[in-house]
């Protein structure tokens, strides 16, 4: 179970780790109770700053994804976030929808954007859904 | 003749193993640098071949210098003068060892490649008290322990000369007058080494562990595995050398209080066993490590992945690890085996402030005693 960052991607390190951590969340792999690293390992171990995770924990303790316990570190507190309740079903439609523009704008064929959209799917849901 | 041989001969052996450690990590520590196997393999193998030549030339002109003044003034062992003559070329071997290594690594430098930019790293927790058995903690603090009670309790009956050194068949060779320094130098060098081997078993805990991005989980299993061997390596090295210098500190009393001199065979025993096994443990462990970061290398190209940001941490041809950016008290060497310190750590100066104990201690129990 591990988490990945990019440098050359254009957003920022603490949203790539918020996201990757969400990713684990929803699949399953990281499930509620379950602690994360301290901190300073997973920023050693990234070789980024201290405070990029620290922000990234304390966002996703927003979201009502963590629960960090001041000794104990980050733990997984929910496998949905609060955002479904404040931001409708519309609003995530369009995140989606944007995702896929930016796909088909970018000249992939219809065929392997349904191929990369079922192979998420199946790896956040599992293969038998 | 016999010294003058071994002289040489450790000579030899500084310079092997001086060749060696440019190319022990391959292409991603070649010099201290990360740099792409065609470079290594085509400049820098003439590189490592001037290295080389240089080295040994250099090592052994200091050598022969050493000898010849040493020979020319006749210092012996039995007058016990070679000593001087010898530590002095040693110094000086590795001060010329550190000048070549320099300029070679100043030559590989501007061939360096970036880090990497996608990295991984695992979500799974590493933490002090995951490797931490009380029982085990209980019996080491109880050997470190030991002597100090015995000591202590037979301090009035020992001789107003204690033995200090002690030759292959255990028979004491050296005496000095009973002083607290000379009785409890070894336990207290002893009490020392204990927390030195728990800070180098907590580096390898909290070493950094950076993923390549593409068969992460495989390469990590790998990772762990030897980090593990190491950890246990620690334990081992703590277990074994609490017992040899508890061994060597009770031997003291063994060797001086009639009353427990059936304890002395014992003790020696005890002394070689440890040294055997130490050595023993260490060829093993070298053996497994070398294995281990073999099958790291056929996965991501080398035994450690580094990002951009500890590449830009690296001094002194790859010796030297400072960069106040890193959140890593200790990390992976980049020339060797093991891990060494962050010095732009915040943290280190604890660290240092703990090995300079251990020096004063050695001041205050051998020179000042």
């Amino acid at each position: 179970m591990h988490i990945s960052v990019d440098t050359n991607d254009r957003r920022p390190i603490y949203e790539q780790v918020m996201d990757e951590i969400r990713n684990l969340i929803a699949r399953g792999e990281l499930r509620e109770g379950a602690a994360l690293p301290p901190v300073r390992q997973l920023a050693a171990d990234l070789g980024v700053n201290l405070n990029t995770i620290a922000t990234a924990y304390r966002e996703l303790q927003a979201e009502g994804l963590l629960t960090i316990r001041h000794g104990s570190g980050a733990v997984v507190a929910a496998r949905t976030t609060r955002e479904t309740g404040e931001v409708s079903a519309d609003e995530l439609r369009r995140t989606l929808r944007g995702a896929l523009t930016r796909m088909a704008l970018a000249g992939m064929p219809r065929a392997v954007i349904l191929s990369a959209v079922t192979e998420e799917l199946r790896a956040l849901f599992g293969r038998g859904r | 003749m016999q010294l003058y041989v071994m002289w040489f001969v450790e000579t030899l052996l500084l310079a092997g193993m001086l060749s060696w450690l440019p190319v022990m990590r391959g292409a991603a520590g070649f010099f201290g640098v990360n740099v792409s196997p065609d470079y290594l393999a085509q400049t820098g193998r003439v590189l490592l071949r001037a290295y080389r030549r240089r080295l040994l030339i250099t090592l052994l002109a200091l050598t022969a210098v050493g000898m010849g003044l040493a020979w020319a003034t006749s210092t012996t062992w039995q007058n016990g003068r070679l000593m001087t003559p010898f530590g002095v070329t040693m110094t000086l071997n590795l001060l010329a060892a550190a000048i070549v290594y320099r300029q070679a690594a100043r030559a590989a430098r501007p061939h360096a490649i970036a880090g990497a930019t996608r990295v991984a790293a695992s979500m799974r927790t590493r933490r002090l008290r995951d490797f931490t058995f009380p029982g085990y903690e209980a019996l080491l603090v109880a050997l470190t322990l030991a002597p100090f009670a015995v000591l202590w309790f037979y301090y009035d009956l020992l001789p107003p000369r204690v033995p200090t050194h002690y030759d292959f068949a255990g028979r004491p060779d050296a005496w000095r007058g009973k002083t607290w320094q000379t009785v409890f130098a070894t336990p207290l060098i002893s009490l020392w080494m204990q927390g030195l081997l728990l800070i180098a078993k907590y580096s390898f805990i909290g070493m950094r562990i950076t993923l390549p991005v593409d068969r992460s989980e495989e390469y990590r299993a790998l990772k762990e595995q030897a980090l593990g061997l190491w950890i246990r390596g620690a334990d081992g090295a703590r277990a074994l050398l609490g017992l040899m210098l508890s061994a060597l500190a009770m031997n003291v009393a063994f060797s001086s209080v009639p009353a427990l001199s059936a304890w002395r065979p014992v003790a020696m025993v005890t002394v070689w066993f440890v040294t055997i096994a130490l050595i023993a443990g260490l060829a093993w462990a070298l053996w497994q490590t070398l294995r281990l970061n073999a099958q790291m290398e056929q996965i991501a190209g080398a035994a450690f992945v580094t990002s951009a940001m500890e590449e830009r941490g690296w001094r002194a041809g790859g010796l030297i690890y400072y960069n106040p950016a890193d959140p890593a008290l200790f990390v992976e060497k980049r020339i060797g085996l093991g891990a060494t310190v962050n010095f732009g750590h915040k943290s280190v100066w604890w660290l240092l402030a703990y090995m300079a104990l251990g020096l004063a201690l050695s001041f205050i129990f051998t020179i000042a005693a």
